[in-house]
Parts: structure tokens; C-alpha cells; sequence
């Protein structure tokens, strides 16, 4: 509790406390159960006692003198009454009467704004005009003042080097013994500072900038202790997701290891609770689900560092190596975050220390490797790893009762198994592979009802497609560099390959079949277009595909081909917008068009 | 396809803005809703225009443009219902802040009613008309989605976590264990809502806290079974879902609007929605799982927002100033609910790699189909001209055909005499007179070369090439009207006569060449100067066997009957021969085929032994494997023995002794009989291990018998061809053997008859590549064409071929067919220039005058047909 004021008479003294308890109870409860008629009925009422707060102090403020020791605390008083009336307008939707309030406030504490009197107050103010300029878009003016708040806190902290403690509202107009924790205040009005620093970054399109403030937010949560561990531990699960599409897989192992770590504990906490079963089965259920959600992401970090791994020796095989020799990774810079700040204009210190101190990680972290993979042997632990990820999400997520999740669970299975197959040189296990991923694409597409899985199954029939495709050619290299040259059963094989995958691009094609009809409509749906379009693209090559001596056959399958590039030279010639999405493949289906006529005409005639 | 409608509508000031003193922040025009911004400084053109499915203008009643419920529901609500009956899902979103106007237009007051009570009036009204060959059933489930926990409005009570949202594979998404009310009219779906609605405030007031932050949906289910197209019973379930949509700014604040749908550059206040804010930012990279945090909503309705449903989306906005930011917010938010639409992509993958191969097979196919790409028409061109140019080639060389034979007039005369048509020379020839060839209908004429040798040989650059001759068979010299035959290295004869010397050969003189070729020899001057001496002509012979001397003498006579008397044996006995040879052929050919046959009977035996020791092997092996069985079993059974046995010297109690004593014998029997058995099956094994051998050794029997009877029949055959040959030769030397003949006399012109058969005179094949003929360089050439032209399209077919090379084989061609042409311009010239000194031919290919019967009929039609 502060000293009485000796500026002030203590029955004022007493007013203000009154009134300043009056408020916060009219803003933090009764606010909420305002009639809908009149939403904001608690809220005007606060703003009448504000003002009248004001008005006392105000008048009090006037006779002091310019050294008076008690001029802080006063300012502080004002500015504390500002802050509430501003908040309140913002509220109440008079954006420029809270924008003056706010001002006011921050210019009545601004010889003080250090001062642990004022600080809170000070970094509150320029939070809500933040988050006010953000909502006028203008996020960059939002940003100064946001920084400036980050600023402040910093400098307060460096000046007071932990001798005096911020202190509340709660203890500036309480006259009792009861305190509360300025500190603490302090701590939760910073966070949100940073919080809102992630999302004006985000805003900003400075995504590893905001990251880096999600990741702080975190941490401070995380001392805090005040945070419900399964948003927690999801939030901490997402992020991974961020760094490990950015090549951050120290930093995304670290940060699933520390979901994980959390989730664990909670499973521990839960576990000696002794409640009524209805209330712990919703807990577990909860927890049951989000735990299966971070393993689904620690799965598609073992994806991600796969498919980063496959990447990265595609390019080193491009740039150099000549003597096929991949030179070790560990000091492969562009594989870090630091690479990724640098071009961001960020520090690479500021990336450096991603971490979660507090928490214990590295048995957690030691189960999968972060360092991308350059043999077979390298990355079959890390695909292990990753499925067994997937079976552990499995079972939370079934067919029978979350089918879109099963299935696209099913479809991580399947692309680690692709991403495996970058590393396999036989081509027969690599053959093998493709039909473990056939296996479970078909198992998938069989057991979905298209009328309410439209959009998986379509994603079902093209994925299905591209690997009949790439089965086919791996068949058919084999074919081609065998000593024996094709057999009947290579060709049957082959040929078995090339049917399948037209069959799925059709069902896909199908699929887009106007109502009742056996044709596509005249104008598809935008975001179906490119798919489409696609889809005859790939139909187009895969009819050439067929390995048949039949020339009745041969000429059926390139006139199959020919109008496959028709339908797509013919939409984009009808839609200008649709020539934008193909522009890569339109060229060539042009210049088909133009040479494939003539390959008819030489085969009809011969 | 998914159909996203939106609408904003725009509601009267309350009493509230009235009183403030409100000013209207917002224009319509058609489509198009105007937020102006009042708070900008003066001058300073604040407002934003968005563009909607429908803007509805409710602002003021009196306004001519006045939207009204009816309105609204018309261009609204009928599409909802007409989708329902169709069978396909349909969804009503209702959004927008709290006084907005959503309840207004969604429920409406009583006497005003909105969009709800009318599209139920208008579904239950429609079942009422249609239900004669359908039935209907409706109900009605409410509930309410709070923290992503989903509450059920109409039941009694809820467990604390919520009720589960499920996602069945087959049926779709839905909730586990939410209530379902059948309703028959509109007054029962509105008592469920009533309930419902004061459910939601209650568990507000519960949760301190107001209704907006959650979503409520109300969902009526209609199934409709009746008969379908063919007669057969059908039913088809639809739903309906009306949404109402937490407000806006709270729904930020929750961050509970869908995971599309806060993409708003606004800051959100609590910490609560770190986890959308994380998710933006990892969400939009490919690759990454972002686990939902608030999309239950969006998961319920996945059924409306796919597929063949309806979605209308109603935004309900304020007009006032004081309600700027919301209303402003709420019309952006409107602006994005397309894409609450969300709609997976699919991957594309491997597409680099598939255009780079599509450009490699680009550039083949061009490198192959070039030319007729680009100088498309050229190639075109030049295949017409070809085509034109080996017609005019042909029809040149027939023209220069019938030509020559004209120009040859002087030398050679066609005239009719009798029934019979006669060629005419007036210059030293031979006619070829073929004893073996009956079928040839064709009349050979050879010229002499004047005044000089006419060489006759098989070699290339003889003048008269006959093939089965020797290179150089001999030369016949023309010199001052005399001929003489100098025999070279080859057989020959005058007159039946072989001569080693040059010999002076006449008018009518038979000469004999190698084995096969007999030529005559007319002098048109000679025999001219012994008609003027009065020499009888005869006609009696085809083979000029009529002499035309008239100083031979009765001896000379006999011996040509003689003569006479002998071909005609040697006719009867080449006949006899050939039908010997015919014969023989025959019996070789009935031996041929009994050796087939038997071969085949033999192979059939050989097949069924096979057959039989492929069984016997099979019992074989099953046999083996039955032994394997029991040789095992055996062993297990000794095992159990011992075992037993072990534990009989254990075991104290007696009886226990006993019993296993009892096991024992009974297992010591047992074990007996197997070894027995297995005794047994390895006698049958070997009994049939035996018979495979035989079978073996018959088999081999076999194809030996087939080999012997294959060589027997060999060497039979042969023997009997040797002795037919022996036979032919002795037949031939017969003739030769016999004394000299007459010169045989003929007319000087050749006789044909075309309604006799005729015969001899071949136009002999093999003769036509001599090279000898006018045509020659040009054929060779045309070949070399031909041959370029067949390497361009064998380039052509062949894929690898690369589009250089193939451009130079084209350029040659070219250049072949100029020199063609060149050639053939010269030739002509050539030919006109002056008579020809070589063989007149008949057929441009074939280098002796090869007149065919056929050929000579058509180019001489109108010779023959004058009189």
C-alpha cells in the first residue's frame, strides 16, 4: 500500500478508491451481462464515474508544486484514469475520443514514463493504440508505437535494474493494506506487447519476425506458468510447423520436443486426478486429440526434413560435385534459420537462441536427427520415425470416426514412403514402394463416400495417378536398360500401369461432370480449373504411354492424346483467365496439337 | 458445384443511433454497398465499395427501393428450398454484430415475417401439394458451437465436454448423440426454436457470458421417398442448415469464425488466440499440419460447402456512423466468405519433369515431322510432282514405244495377210524360237547389226543377251548380205548341225544355242531373191519347217520327214517324261504325306508317354512327400516313446507305470504300423521311379522310330529323282544323236495367228535389268531415286534420326530428280536425233525387241483394224 497523499484531502482520497473500484468492477463483470439493447450500458457508466475521477484529480493536480515528491503518483493517478477512459471509448466505438484519451494519458505521464508508478500504465496506453492504428490499417504506424512500448519495458527494466517495482493500479488508489503484484502486471502487459508485435508482423508479411515474437510469447507464458498446457503445447507444435518449412529443424525439434514435453506432464497431472468420469473423459478425450494432433506434426517434420534432404541433393547434384561426391552437411549454412534471418534483414543473432531454458529436452530431441539425410541409411530412421508418428495419430484419428484426418494421414504415409523412394536405388524396392503407396491411396479412396468427400477424393484419384505414373516409369526404365529387352510381361505390366493412371485422372475428370450430365460444364469452378486443366495434361502423355502393336489401338490412344491438348487449348482459348494458371504447359499443349496431327496422319497412313 | 451466395442488407437506424443523432454511413447501387467514413478530415474522400451477390437496401421504408422480407426471401430463400426438394444440401448463413439486423431478417417479427418461418411455410406448403406419390419426413436438430464445444439446444441436458463431432467415411460428418425432433408444420419448428434460443441464453448467463461468442445452427433434415425413375423406390435425404454466426469483432476475438475467415490485418486482443496467429503463419506453407483449433463449424457444414449444395450468406449491417469499424469489419468479412469454402487443391508434383519431357518429345517430333511442318505445302508439292512426273515418265515411254515401233517402219512391217497377222523386217534378224517356254505369247525379233558382229553371249554388253548361254557364246557376222555364226566358247549349231567353226547360216537356217535357245535366221534380201528364182513358199510349219529351197532334193526331203518324224517323237517322249516326272512328284508327295502322318501318330504316342510319366512323377513326388509325412510322424512317435519311456523310469505310482505302460505298447504298435507303411510307400515309390525309366526308354524308341522313317523316305525319294534324271538325260542325247537335218526353209516374216495358241517367243524376265536398253541410265537413276526416297522415309519413321542428316538425304533426292530429268530431256533428244542403233524395244525395260502379243494389239489397234 502507498502513503497517503498529503496533496490531496483524504476523503477524496477515499472517493477515488471507491470510484476506481466501482469501475473496474462495472468494466470486468457487469459489462457482460449488458442487455443486448444496450450493449454498452456498464461501460457508459464507467465512463461518467472516469470523468469524474478525472475531474478531482485534475483539480488537485493544478496547485502542485514542480519538485512536489508526490507529483509522480498524481500523474500517475491521472494517467491510470486516461487509460481506462480511452479504453473504455475505444470500446464503446468512439475511436477518436479514445485515441485523445490515450494521448493525453501518455503526455501526462511522459516526465514519469520510466517511473514505476507510471510504466504500466504507460506501456498499456501505447498497446491499445497499437492495436487502434492496426485496426485503421495502418499497421506501420502500429508497429512504431508497438515498438516503442517493447522499447520502454526494456529501458525501464535496464534503469531500474530490479530496485523498485512496478506497481499496480489496484495499490495506486488503494489506501489498504492489501497489495497486488505490480510485478506481475508488468510482465503480462509485456507479453502482450510482444504478442501484438507477432501479429503486426505478420500483418507486415515479416513472418520469421513474427515467429520469432510467437516464440517469445511463448517462452514468457512458459515462465509465467499461467497457460493451459494443451493450447500450449499445440501452439508450440504449430510453430515447429513454421521452422520446419523454413529449414528450422533445430529449432522445430526443439519446439515439438517441448510440446511434447508439456503434454506428457499433463497426461501426469491428469492421471492422479480422482474427478467425476464424465468431466476426466472430456479431459482425455481433449488431450487424446491434441496429442494426436502434435504427433501429426512431428510427422510432417520427418517429412519436411525428408523432402528438404531430397531437395538439397538435387541442387547440390546440379551445382557441383562432379566426382558425385556430397561434402558433408553440418556446415551447410543454407540450412538453418541464420540463412533465413540474413535474408529477412534480421539479425542472426536474434534467431540464435530459440529455446525453451526452463524446460529439460534433450532426451526428447535425441530421437530424431535435425540434420538432412544424404544416403538410404540416413534417412530410414527418420522416415521410421516419422511413420511411427503417424500410427500413434492413427489411432486417435479412425477411419470410422474422423475420416478426412484418417485419410490424410494416409496420404502422409504415403508421401514418406515417396520421399523414401529418393534414396532407394533398387528399382525393384523402389517398385515395391510405389505399391505400398498404391495399397493405401486405394484403401483410402475405397472407403470414402465421394458425395461428402468430394474434394479428398479428387486429391485421392490425382496422387493415385502420379504414382501409377511414377511406377510406370520406373517399369519402364527397367525395361529399357534390361538385356533382354521387353518381355510380353513387362509390357502387360506396363501397360496395367498406364491404364490405372488414366482411369483415376478420368474418375477426377469425371468427377467435375456438370449435374446429371455426361460432360464438363461450360465455365468450372475457379479454384478447379488448374486441377483440371491439369488432369488433361497429364492424360494427354499418359495415352502416348501404351505400348500396343494394334494400330487401331495405337491411333485410338493418340486421338485420346490429341483431344486431351484440344480441351486444354480450347478452355484457355474461351477463358482468358484460365491461360495465367497454365501458362507453363499451355505452350507445349499448342505446339502438340500442331505435331501430333501429323504423327496421326503418318501412323493412318503407314 | 459448390454455389456461395452473399448478401448484405442494410437495416433502419434504431432508436439508440436516433438518438444520438446518427448520420447513414452507407450506399447502395445495385450490387454494390458504399461505406463512407465520416471521421476522415473534410475533403478527403473516405469510403470503400464492395461488390455482393445482392445488396439490399432496408435502410427506409418509404424508399421506392426498399428491400422487404418478401424480397428477400424471393431471391433467397426459394433457391434454399428448390435445393432441398432436389436433394441436394443447402446452408443459411446470418452474420453480423449484435443489433445488426440478423434476427430481423433471419426470424422476424410476427406480422413481418423472415427468412426462416418463410422457407419452412414454403417446404412444408410444397409437401402438402406433392405428397400424393411421396413422402416427406422433416426434423429438426439445434445446437450450438461454444469454445469449439458442441451443445445440443434441444435436450435436456450435455455432457461437460461437449458432444463429439464425427466424421463418419460413408455417411459424412456428423454429431454423436444429438437430439432429432420430427416436425409436420411450421408452429412445431418454431416452438423448437424458442426452446433452443432460451437454452443458449441460459448456458450464456451460465457461462457469464453473452450469446454472441458462440454459433448456433439449426438444421432441418428432409427425406423424401417415393418411386424413382424406373419405378424403383428411392429416398433421398437433404439439409438444411441456418446459421447464425457469432458477431464479428468477437468472433475475432475468439478467433471462432473458421480458419478462413481471420485473415483481418487486425490485431487480436487476447492471448487466447496466440494459436490462430501461429496458424496463419504456419498454414501457409505447403507441408505443414496445422491442427484446427476452431473449424467444428466449418467441419459440420462440409456436407453444405461442398459438393452440389447451396450456401447463401446474409451479412446484416448497421447504417449508422457510430457503428463505422464494425459494420466495416463485418462487410470485409462478407467480402471473404467465399472462401469459408474450403476447398483442398490437389498436389501437382512431378510437373517440371513431365514439361521437360514433353519439350524433349516437342523436339523430336519436330526434328521428325519438320519438314511437313514448316515447309508443309512444299513437301506436299514435291510428292505431287513426283507423282506427276513418274506418270509422264510412263506415259512418255509407252508414247516413245508406239514411236519407235512406227519409226521402225521401213525396217519392220506389220500386215494382215488371211486370218493371220504378219510382221515384217527388211533387214537380217533372228527370231528367238523358245522350245521350252509354251506359255510365252510374245514373238522376239532380233536385228543384226549391219555390216559388222553381232555378239551373242549371257554377258552384260552383248548385243542379244539370252541368259544359260555362255558369256561369250558366239558371234554371227553380217557382211555384204552374207552371214556367218562364229561359235565363241559355247554350243552351237546350224540347222540341227553342231558346228566349232564359223558356219555361213541362210535364210531359214535353224541355229541351235546352249541347250535351250533356237533362233532363225531371216534374210529379207535373201529369201526376196529366191522368190524371184521361183521357190515355192511353204506355210506347213510353224517352225518354217516348210524348206524354202527350192534345190532340195527328195533325199533332203526324207531326211525332213525324218526330221519331222523325230521332233515329234521327242515331243512324245518329253511328254512321256514330264508325266513320268508328274508321277514321281506325286509319289513323293503321297510319301511325304504318309511320313507326316505317321510322324504325327508317333508324336501323339510320344505326347501320351510323356503325358503318363508327367503323372507317374507327380505320384512320385506326392509319394515323396507322403514318406516325408510319415517318416516324420514315425519320428515323432519314437520321440513320445522315449518320452514316455523316461518317464515311465520316473513314475512310482503303479497305476500311473501301468497306464503308460499301456501308452507305450499301444504307441509301440502304432509306431509298427508306420514303419510299415513307410516300408511300403518306398516300394511304390520305387515301383513307380521304374516306370518313369521305361516310359523314358519308350519315349526315346519313339522318336527314333521317326527319325529312321524320316530317312528312309529321304533316300527313296532321292533315288528315284536320280533315276528320272538319268532317264531325261539319256532322252536328250537320243536326239542329239541323230544325223544331220535339213536347213529348215520359212517364209522371211513370222507368222502369228491370234486366234491360235502361241507359243514359244518369251519375253524372258531375267532379260529386262540388262542394262543394255535406251532406258537404262534413266531406270538406274529412277531406282537411285527410289531408293533415296526410301532411306528418307525409313529416316523418317526412325526417331533418333536428327533433323540435319535427314534435310541432306532430302536435298539428294532433289537432286537425283533433276538429274532425272535432265537425263530423260537428253535422251529424247537423243532418240530423235538419229535411228536407233540398238534391239528396237518394245518395252522400254527390256532391251531386245520384245513384242508382246498383248502390247502389240494395243499400240497397233488401228493398223489392224484397217483393212
Amino acid at each position: 500500500m502507498e502513503s497517503p497523499l498529503k496533496n490531496i484531502p483524504m476523503d477524496v482520497q477515499l472517493e477515488l478508491q471507491d470510484k476506481f473500484e466501482k469501475v473496474s468492477k462495472l468494466l470486468n463483470e457487469e459489462s457482460k451481462l449488458d442487455p443486448p439493447n444496450n450493449p454498452y450500458r456498464s461501460k457508459y457508466k464507467a465512463q461518467t464515474i472516469l470523468n469524474e475521477m478525472k475531474t478531482l484529480i485534475t483539480y488537485h493536480m493544478d496547485d502542485l508544486a514542480s519538485d512536489d515528491a508526490e507529483r509522480p503518483r498524481i500523474h500517475a493517478m491521472l494517467g491510470s484514469v486516461l487509460l481506462n477512459l480511452g479504453v473504455t471509448s475505444l470500446d464503446v466505438e468512439e475511436l477518436s475520443t479514445g485515441e485523445e484519451q490515450l494521448n493525453n494519458c501518455i503526455d501526462t505521464m511522459e516526465e514519469f514514463r520510466l517511473h514505476p508508478l507510471c510504466i504500466i500504465f504507460v506501456l498499456n496506453a501505447l498497446n491499445q493504440l497499437g492495436i487502434l492504428w492496426s485496426e485503421r490499417d495502418d499497421p506501420k504506424r502500429s508497429l512504431e508505437l508497438l515498438g516503442l512500448a517493447e522499447q520502454t519495458y526494456k529501458d525501464f527494466k535496464a534503469d531500474q535494474q530490479g530496485a523498485s517495482k512496478a506497481v499496480s493500479p489496484y495499490d495506486l488508489f488503494s489506501t489498504s493494506d492489501k497489495k497486488d503484484d505490480g510485478e506481475e502486471n508488468l510482465e503480462k502487459t509485456h507479453t502482450l506487447t510482444l504478442y501484438y508485435l507477432a501479429q503486426v508482423y505478420g500483418t507486415l508479411g515479416h513472418t520469421l519476425k513474427s515467429a520469432l515474437y510467437c516464440h517469445n510469447t511463448l517462452r514468457r507464458q512458459l515462465e509465467s506458468k499461467e497457460f493451459d498446457p494443451i493450447d500450449w503445447a499445440l501452439n508450440s507444435a504449430t510453430l515447429s510447423q513454421f521452422f520446419a518449412t523454413h529449414n528450422g529443424f533445430k529449432e522445430a525439434r526443439h519446439h515439438l520436443a517441448a510440446a511434447q514435453l508439456i503434454l506428457d506432464r499433463h497426461k501426469e497431472t491428469l492421471d492422479q486426478q480422482e474427478e467425476s468420469t464424465e468431466e476426466k473423459d472430456a479431459k482425455l478425450e481433449r488431450l487424446n486429440h491434441r496429442s494426436a494432433d502434435v504427433s501429426r506434426c512431428w510427422a510432417k517434420y520427418g517429412l519436411n526434413l525428408l523432402q528438404m534432404s531430397q531437395s538439397r541433393l538435387v541442387r547440390l547434384s546440379n551445382e557441383d560435385a562432379p566426382d558425385g561426391r556430397i561434402p558433408p552437411c553440418v556446415e551447410d549454412g543454407s540450412l538453418t534459420l541464420r540463412n533465413l534471418a540474413v535474408s529477412s534483414l534480421i539479425s542472426p543473432d536474434e534467431v540464435e537462441n530459440l529455446t525453451f531454458p526452463s524446460l529439460e529436452l534433450d532426451v526428447l530431441e535425441t530421437c530424431v536427427t535435425d540434420k538432412p539425410a544424404n544416403v538410404f541409411e540416413e534417412a530410414r530412421p527418420i522416415f521410421l520415425n516419422a511413420k511411427d508418428w503417424l500410427d500413434k495419430a492413427k489411432q486417435y484419428y479412425t477411419m470410422e470416426n474422423h475420416a478426412s484426418d484418417a485419410v490424410e494421414i494416409m496420404q502422409d504415409t504415403s508421401r514418406l514412403y515417396q520421399s523414401l523412394i529418393f534414396f532407394e536405388d533398387d528399382e525393384d524396392r523402389q517398385s515395391k514402394m510405389h505399391k505400398r503407396r498404391i495399397d493405401i491411396l486405394e484403401e483410402a479412396l475405397g472407403q470414402l463416400n465421394p458425395q461428402f468427400y468430394l474434394p479428398i477424393c479428387r486429391q485421392l484419384w490425382f496422387e493415385l495417378a502420379e504414382t501409377y505414373t511414377e511406377m510406370f516409369e520406373i517399369k519402364r526404365q527397367k525395361m529399357r536398360s534390361s538385356d533382354e529387352g521387353p518381355t510380353p510381361h513387362s509390357l502387360h505390366k506396363i501397360n496395367q500401369l498406364v491404364a490405372k493412371g488414366v482411369q483415376h485422372l478420368n474418375n477426377f475428370i469425371q468427377s467435375l461432370y456438370a449435374k446429371g450430365t455426361k460432360s464438363l460444364p461450360e465455365v468450372i469452378q475457379e479454384e478447379l480449373v488448374r486441377p483440371l486443366l491439369l488432369a488433361f495434361f497429364y492424360l494427354g502423355k499418359l495415352y502416348r504411354e501404351f505400348i500396343v502393336p494394334d494400330r487401331e489401338v495405337q491411333l485410338r490412344n493418340l486421338n485420346n492424346s490429341i483431344d486431351a491438348y484440344k480441351f486444354i487449348v480450347t478452355y484457355c482459348d474461351k477463358h482468358e483467365s484460365a491461360k495465367n494458371l497454365m501458362s507453363a504447359e499451355l505452350g507445349i499443349c499448342r505446339e502438340m496439337l500442331e505435331l501430333l496431327p501429323l504423327k496421326l496422319r503418318r501412323l493412318s497412313e503407314a | 458445384m459448390a454455389s456461395v451466395k452473399v448478401a448484405v442488407r442494410v437495416r433502419p437506424f434504431n432508436q439508440r443511433e436516433l438518438d444520438m443523432g446518427a448520420k447513414a454511413v452507407i450506399r447502395m447501387d445495385g450490387k454494390k454497398t458504399r461505406i463512407v467514413n465520416l471521421s476522415k478530415t473534410a475533403g478527403d474522400v473516405g469510403f470503400k465499395d464492395f461488390t455482393f451477390d445482392h445488396s439490399y437496401w432496408s435502410f427506409e421504408p418509404s424508399d421506392p427501393d426498399f428491400a422487404t422480407q418478401e424480397q428477400v426471401f424471393e431471391e433467397l430463400g426459394t433457391e434454399v428450398v428448390a435445393s432441398a426438394f432436389e436433394g441436394y444440401n443447402a446452408c443459411l448463413f446470418a452474420y453480423g454484430q449484435t443489433g445488426s439486423g440478423k434476427t430481423f431478417t433471419m426470424t422476424g417479427p410476427p406480422d413481418d415475417p423472415g427468412l426462416i418461418p418463410r422457407i419452412c411455410e414454403a417446404m412444408f406448403g410444397k409437401m402438402q401439394e406433392e405428397q400424393e406419390d411421396k413422402n416427406y419426413r422433416v426434423d429438426v436438430s439445434y445446437l450450438e458451437i461454444y469454445n469449439e464445444k458442441v451443445r445440443d439446444l434441444l435436450a435436456s441436458s450435455n455432457p461437460s465436454g461437449g458432444l463429439r463431432v464425427r466424421e463418419h467415411p460413408r455417411q459424412g460428418p456428423y454429431v454423436s448423440d444429438l437430439s432429432h425432433h420430427l416436425v409436420t408444420c411450421y408452429d412445431h419448428v418454431a416452438q423448437l426454436m424458442e426452446r433452443g434460443n432460451r437454452a443458449r441464453c441460459t448456458a450464456a448467463t451460465n457461462m457469464n457470458d453473452t450469446s454472441s461468442r458462440s454459433h448456433a445452427i439449426f438444421t432441418l433434415t428432409f427425406r423424401q421417398a417415393g418411386l424413382g425413375a424406373e419405378g424403383l423406390p428411392c429416398e433421398t435425404t437433404s439439409k438444411v442448415h441456418l446459421v447464425d454466426l457469432a458477431g464479428s469483432e468477437r468472433a475475432d476475438a475468439t478467433g471462432a469464425t473458421g480458419q478462413r475467415l481471420k485473415e483481418g490485418a487486425h490485431i487480436n486482443k487476447s492471448l487466447v488466440t496466440l494459436g490462430s496467429v501461429i496458424s496463419a503463419l504456419a498454414e501457409k506453407r505447403v507441408g505443414s499440419f496445422v491442427p484446427y483449433r476452431d473449424a467444428v463449424l466449418t467441419w459440420l457444414l462440409k456436407d453444405s460447402l461442398g459438393g452440389n449444395s447451396k450456401t447463401i450468406m446474409v451479412a446484416a449491417i448497421s447504417p449508422a456512423d457510430c457503428n463505422y469499424s464494425e459494420t466495416l469489419s463485418t462487410l470485409r468479412y462478407a467480402n471473404r466468405a467465399k472462401n469459408i469454402v474450403n476447398q483442398p487443391t490437389v498436389n501437382e508434383d512431378p510437373n517440371v519433369r513431365l514439361i521437360r519431357e514433353l519439350r524433349e518429345e516437342i523436339y523430336k517430333l519436330r526434328g521428325l515431322l519438320g519438314e511437313e511442318t514448316q515447309p508443309k505445302v512444299l513437301a506436299e508439292l514435291q510428292q505431287k510432282e513426283a507423282k506427276e512426273k513418274s506418270l509422264t515418265a510412263e506415259w512418255a515411254e509407252k508414247w516413245r514405244e508406239t514411236q519407235a515401233i512406227l519409226r521402225e517402219q521401213q525396217a519392220l512391217g506389220l500386215r494382215k495377210a488371211g486370218r493371220g497377222v504378219v510382221l515384217d523386217s527388211d533387214r537380217p534378224h533372228l527370231v528367238a524360237i523358245d522350245q521350252d517356254d509354251r506359255l510365252s505369247t510374245g514373238v522376239t525379233l532380233y536385228h543384226l547389226n549391219r555390216n559388222g558382229d553381232t555378239v551373242i553371249g549371257a554377258a552384260e554388253g552383248s548385243d542379244i543377251v539370252l541368259p544359260g548361254l555362255e558369256p561369250h557364246h558366239c558371234i554371227v557376222t553380217l557382211k555384204d548380205g552374207i552371214a556367218v555364226l562364229t561359235p565363241k566358247n559355247g554350243y552351237c549349231s546350224v540347222d540341227g548341225l553342231a558346228t566349232e567353226t564359223s558356219s555361213r547360216i541362210s535364210q531359214g537356217s535353224l541355229i541351235g544355242l546352249g541347250r535351250a535357245h533356237v533362233l532363225r535366221y531371216n534374210d529379207p534380201a535373201e529369201a526376196a531373191q529366191l522368190r524371184k528364182e521361183g521357190r515355192v513358199m511353204s506355210r506347213s510349219s510353224l517352225f518354217g519347217g516348210s524348206t524354202s529351197d527350192l534345190n532340195l532334193n527328195v533325199e533332203e526331203r526324207e531326211l525332213e520327214t525324218e526330221r519331222r518324224r523325230l521332233a515329234r517323237e521327242y515331243e512324245e517322249r518329253k511328254r512321256q517324261l514330264d508325266e513320268e516326272r508328274r508321277r514321281l512328284e506325286e509319289r513323293q508327295r503321297e510319301a511325304e504325306e504318309q511320313l507326316r502322318l505317321r510322324e504325327e501318330k508317333l508324336e501323339e504316342q510320344r505326347r501320351r508317354i510323356e503325358n503318363k510319366k508327367e503323372e507317374e512323377l507327380e505320384k512320385v513326388v506326392e509319394e515323396q512327400s507322403q514318406l516325408r509325412i510319415l517318416q516324420d510322424e514315425t519320428e515323432r512317435r519314437r520321440a513320445l516313446l522315449k518320452d514316455l519311456m523316461d518317464q515311465m523310469d520316473e513314475e512310482q505310482s503303479a497305476e500311473t507305470l501301468e497306464a503308460i505302460q499301456q501308452v507305450i505298447i499301444l504307441q509301440r504298435e502304432e509306431l509298427q504300423e508306420l514303419e510299415k507303411r513307410v516300408v511300403e510307400r518306398l516300394a511304390t515309390l520305387q515301383e513307380r521311379q521304374k516306370r518313369v525309366a521305361e516310359l523314358d526308354a519308350q519315349l526315346e524308341a519313339a522318336r527314333e522310330e521317326v527319325e529312321t522313317a524320316r530317312l528312309a523316305l529321304k533316300e527313296r525319294t532321292e533315288a528315284e529323282l536320280q533315276a528320272m534324271h538319268k532317264r531325261r538325260a539319256s532322252l536328250s542325247l537320243a536326239l542329239n544323236g541323230r544325223g544331220r537335218l535339213g536347213p529348215p526353209s520359212s517364209d522371211d516374216s513370222f507368222h502369228t495367228a491370234t486366234d491360235q495358241p502361241q507359243t514359244l517367243w518369251p519375253p524372258d524376265s531375267a532379260l529386262s535389268d540388262s542394262g543394255l536398253g535406251l532406258a537404262s541410265p534413266g531406270e538406274a537413276l529412277a531406282r537411285k531415286v527410289a531408293q533415296q526416297k526410301e532411306k528418307i522415309l525409313t529416316a523418317l519413321e526412325d526417331e533418333n534420326c536428327d533433323k540435319e542428316a535427314l534435310n541432306d538425304h532430302i536435298a539428294h533426292l532433289q537432286e537425283l530428280q533433276r538429274e532425272q530429268i535432265r537425263l530423260e530431256t537428253k535422251m529424247n533428244g537423243n532418240f530423235k536425233g538419229g535411228p536407233a542403233r540398238r534391239p528396237l524395244e518394245a518395252e522400254v525395260d527390256e532391251p531386245p525387241i520384245t513384242v508382246r502379243a498383248n502390247a502389240f494389239r494395243r499400240h497397233s489397234a488401228f493398223e489392224l483394224s484397217s483393212p
